[in-house]
């Protein structure tokens, strides 16, 4: 079932979330997320992290980036929903 | 270490022993003995859950623990391709298994569950065997995040619901699993270690730094690293590695502290930067690796040294972590085996990559594993590569025994690839079939023969000779003889003479056909064949079970040597290759050994080897075998008068087969009748032939056989002689006509009673004749002193006629001696020189008197159990004790033995 219409992503529809950790990740982990990384940018505050924008084809999809990188003991600060219909809205958040 | 299971006891059905392998505590570690005083009071909790991201010594801190204690420990590492249920639950009887044995020689004895079964009765009786041992132990599930299955966290759950006090479980994982805590923790039964718990403290870091890894660091360095690293201790051991060999300490530290990259991605370039090339190369080469040992690096790495550089990384503390005793296998540290993979990618191309998977896929199928193999090729992306391998080894695949992997892969491969590759679909339809799943197998075959046009002609021929042979084994699942005989007939004609295994499948198939349609010579010359093709193509699984077939032919004409002689064959012909246990078919042959024995009247040796082919079969667990296991071992114990366990095994061979052909339901059911009849309940025997509705008179086909015999024991019983002669005057006939000359010394003696019963005394001593001349030779004992005190008259008077005489008195002596080892006699496999007598009464426990008293009373265990508290097991174990100690085998026995002892004097 999708959830095209609505504003929330469901369970099987694919969305776009970005998800911050903690630390600067190279750029050459991109290839770690099977495809679904679009970007990976750093922060220039004072504690470095690194956010990564993934569009995901699911939930499943997600979960699995999640425990990804639970196994690289790199530390969650904040996921984020951020469209379903990923690609525009990306751009937007580049600018 | 000691406490590695011993491979004989795990090897069988390809479990792989390195899962089970508890890993060896290493002399250089920091002890932590605040950590282990926590894991020591959680003995007492249900479940220890140990839960910390990667590289926070979760499993150094557990085999520290074990290493320590004299416990009895059972161990199972997880990995991705455990997400199986029954896979899972045979792991995790097999690590029992092998930890228990170790302790004290106490087994889980239970049929493992089949793909799509409930698993409700199997955790029943599962964790009732639990609570049968009598020792507290510890069961390990390391790396419990790599399990996503929803059955297997179900399982867990209701296993921590329902636990015996006799089992700890221990969870170490890198995210909590989704099990319900908050009921435990509650319950004060969770015992929680967590990252907080296990970082290093400053202390410990100091500790390890200076003292285990040899480095002179300031306390300020010290502390810098562990703020920097939050007593990560993988960190601090990358951190450590660089640190040994750089000149300057101090300023490592300092870069270090100033970086914001990736903890690891840092310590690791660190790490490997200051490797002599070389190492660099082997680390990032090898990453591609699951486990690994010397050879397979040589292969992999294209060196000669893999040897000595493997032993440099384990002097280096560089994560490398051995998979066993002899330090044959090893692994990675799973973190540092991510992060090597990762660098792998960054400095290789893919088609490198690929090509090393493929080297590494050759190693495997030169070793003869080939699923890593088919593992490697996957890798690699080479399809056609998969294709190949699955192709040329389905023998092996399917010998193996996971059909559900086989199955998976074969969905896997694309299906451009499986186009115009008819020998792939041909495998791919056996697999179906193995699987269960005949519709879509045979669908699967007449797509693989369309596809045989892009053969040569020989070729088509030899592909054509599969599709049949494979056929023909479908047909005779489904019980049709004559199609079965014909297809494998019109195989054995295409096949080409080179190709043996098949032709020895194909023979095997054919000869069953036979067997089963009646054409007994036949069907012997077919098993001869594949008995010899079988050996000769090295495939031995074929070869057992041609050999098993084999016997039950020759059990089925009355010639028990010749069964014997096939059996041994089989043993000896395996002593020479590899061992037993490799193959579960050989259940089939303790089967029939149990069969030749019991017509002997060998009855602990036919116990024993029932018992065998039991604990085999039930590794296996292929329905027909099982079920034929579990009757051998019910008709030994019923034979040796052990009626309670027989009884109990009955009923789990009832509860067994859901999708069991007619001929095993008919069997069990004459084991069923010959139980009532043994222990004297002619009521159940007499309602089952109620209930059965059978009449002395209907027309029986050759297949229904076996259950008028046991209408025809039953009518003996309850007297109806008359008709009892009728039904045995058939049978007798029919097995005469068709070959079946095996039966003739079961059914003659009977036939004799019934016409001495009817007055016939004539009749009854012709028939006794033909009955003794037949039996003498072949060494038939069994068919005629289990008829008691009828038969014993009728052999004196057999005597007097000077009818066979000598073999007259043979049995007349095996009579009196079955008689004289009833009454108050050891049991048997007991010492005979301690002769139970008055000295053996200090030997009962109190506890034991008290269950005696109860049993004497006619109380049953389950009442025995209520009345003392206790559990149903523990009464079960004490009643086997009591039984053993006053030498009796079963509850009546017992009660007349303690009152002639005067045990049960004072009530």
């Amino acid at each position: 079932m999708t959830h095209e219409s609505s504003s929330e992503p469901g369970l099987s529809s694919p969305a776009t979330y970005q998800i911050s950790v903690r630390g600067k990740l190279d750029q050459h982990w991109a290839e770690w997320f099977n495809g679904t990384l679009i970007k990976l940018e750093h922060s220039r505050s004072d504690s470095p992290h690194t956010i990564l924008t993934c569009r995901v084809r699911d939930q499943a999809e997600l979960y699995g980036i999640l425990n990804r990188l639970n196994s690289l003991n790199l530390v969650l600060l904040q996921v984020m929903f951020i469209q379903i219909k990923g690609e525009q809205h990306v751009r937007q958040v580049r600018r | 270490m000691e406490k590695e299971p011993t491979r004989q006891t795990v090897s069988r059905h390809n479990i792989l022993t390195t899962k089970l392998f508890i890993p060896v505590a290493s002399n250089r570690l920091v002890l932590r003995p605040r950590l282990l005083e926590l894991l020591n009071q959680g003995g007492n909790r249900k479940l220890i859950l140990v839960s910390a991201p990667a590289g926070f010594g979760k499993t150094t801190l557990l085999s520290e623990w074990i290493n320590q204690s004299n416990d009895c420990f059972c161990w199972i590492s997880l990995d991705l391709y455990d997400n199986d249920i029954e896979r899972f639950i045979s792991y995790v009887v097999a690590s029992l298994n092998a930890g228990l044995i170790k302790n004290d020689g106490q087994v889980l004895n239970l049929p493992l569950p089949k793909h799509g079964d409930d698993l409700t009765g199997f955790l029943i009786q599962f964790i009732n065997q639990i609570a049968a041992t009598d020792r507290h132990f510890y069961l390990v599930l390391d790396d419990y995040h790599q399990i996503q299955a929803k059955e297997i966290h179900d399982f867990i759950t209701y296993f921590l619901d329902n636990l015996p006090p006799q089992l700890t479980l221990v969870i170490a994982t890198r995210s909590d699993p989704p099990l319900r805590f908050a009921k435990l923790r509650a319950q004060g039964k969770l015992c929680e270690v967590r990252a907080t718990d296990l970082q290093f403290t400053f202390e410990e870091a100091a500790n390890f730094l200076n003292q285990v890894m040899g480095i002179a660091l300031t306390q300020s360095d010290i502390t810098q690293l562990a703020q920097k690293t939050e007593g990560w201790i993988a960190g601090l051991q990358l951190a450590a590695i660089s640190l040994q060999k750089n000149p300057d300490k101090h300023a490592f530290v300092q870069a270090f502290s100033g970086d914001h990259r990736y903890i690891a991605d840092y310590l690791l370039d660190e790490a490997l930067t200051i490797q002599p090339p070389y190492i660099q190369s082997f680390l990032l080469q090898t990453s591609i690796l699951e486990q690994f040992n010397s050879s397979l690096c040589n292969a992999v790495t294209d060196r000669n040294n893999s040897q000595e550089i493997l032993a440099e990384l384990g002097r280096a503390n560089l994560f490398l972590v051995p998979l066993d005793n002899q330090r044959n296998w090893y692994r990675y540290h799973h973190l540092f085996h991510d992060l090597l993979q990762q660098h792998l990618k960054q400095t290789h191309f893919q088609n490198q990559i690929a090509s090393m998977h493929l080297i590494a896929s050759e190693w495997f199928k030169t070793n003869n594993m080939i699923t890593e193999a088919i593992r490697h090729a996957f890798d690699s992306g080479e399809m056609l590569s998969v294709a190949r391998l699955v192709e040329a080894n389905i023998f092996t695949l399917l010998d193996q025994g996971e059909i559900q992997t086989l199955i998976r892969w074969m969905e896997m491969i694309p299906d451009k690839v499986k186009l115009n590759r008819p020998w792939l679909r041909i495998a791919h339809g056996w697999v179906l079939i193995y699987g269960g799943n005949l519709k879509d197998g045979d669908e699967m075959l007449r797509h693989a023969e369309k596809e045989l046009c892009n053969l040569n002609a020989d070729e088509q021929a030899h592909a054509m000779g599969y599709i049949n042979a494979v056929r023909a084994y479908n047909f005779w699942l489904k019980g049709d003889s004559a199609i079965a005989e014909d297809l494998s007939q019109k195989a054995l004609d295409l096949l080409p003479a080179d190709d043996l295994s098949i032709r020895a499948f194909a023979s095997l198939n054919l000869g069953a056909a036979l067997v089963q349609g009646g054409k007994l010579e036949d069907a012997s010359k077919a098993l001869q064949n594949s008995i010899d093709l079988g050996k000769a193509s090295g495939n031995t699984h074929i070869y057992i079970l041609a050999a098993g077939n084999m016997a039950y032919l020759f059990l089925d004409q009355g010639q028990i040597r010749k069964a014997e002689g096939v059996c041994k064959e089989v043993f000896a012909f395996l002593d020479n290759e590899r061992t037993r246990d490799q193959f579960p078919a050989i259940a089939q042959i303790y089967t029939m050994l149990t069969s030749i024995f019991l017509a002997r009247n060998e009855l602990d040796q036919a116990l024993h080897c029932a018992q065998e082919g039991l604990e085999i079969s039930k590794q296996w667990n292929q329905i027909d075998t099982l079920t034929m296991s579990y009757l051998s071992v019910i008709e030994s114990l019923t034979a040796r008068g052990e009626y309670e366990e027989a009884a109990a095994l009955l009923a789990q061979v009832q509860s067994l087969g859901k999708d069991i052909s007619r001929w095993f339901q008919v069997t069990i059911e004459e084991t069923e009748v010959s139980l009532y009849l043994a222990e004297g309940n002619y009521a159940a025997a007499s309602r089952w032939a109620k209930e059965s509705g059978m009449d002395y008179g209907d027309d029986f086909p050759k297949t229904e056989r076996f259950i008028y015999r046991a209408l025809a024991q039953v009518l003996i019983a309850e007297g109806r002689f008359s008709e009892a002669s009728h039904i045995l005057d058939r049978l007798i006939k029919d097995a005469e006509s068709c070959g079946s000359k095996g039966e003739l010394p079961g059914l003659l003696p009977k036939q004799s009673i019934v016409q001495m019963s009817l007055g016939n005394q004539d009749q009854a001593l012709e028939i006794l004749g033909r009955a003794l001349k037949i039996a003498e030779p072949e060494g038939f004992i069994r068919t005629f002193t289990l008829l008691g005190e009828p038969m014993e008259e009728l052999l004196r008077l057999a005597y007097q006629h000077n009818i066979q005489p000598a073999f007259c008195a043979r049995l007349l002596e095996n009579i009196q001696t079955g008689r004289n080892r009833r009454q108050l006699a050891p049991t048997v496999g007991q010492d005979t020189n301690s002769q139970p007598g008055v000295n053996s009464i200090d030997q009962l426990s109190t506890r034991e008197l008290e269950v005696l008293k109860l049993i004497a009373q006619g109380y049953t265990n389950q009442e025995i159990a209520r009345e003392l508290v206790l559990s149903l097991y523990t009464v079960k174990s004490h009643a086997r004790n009591i039984f053993s100690k006053l030498g009796v085998k079963n509850r009546t026995e017992a009660v007349a033995k303690a009152r002639l002892l005067g045990l049960l004097a004072a009530d």
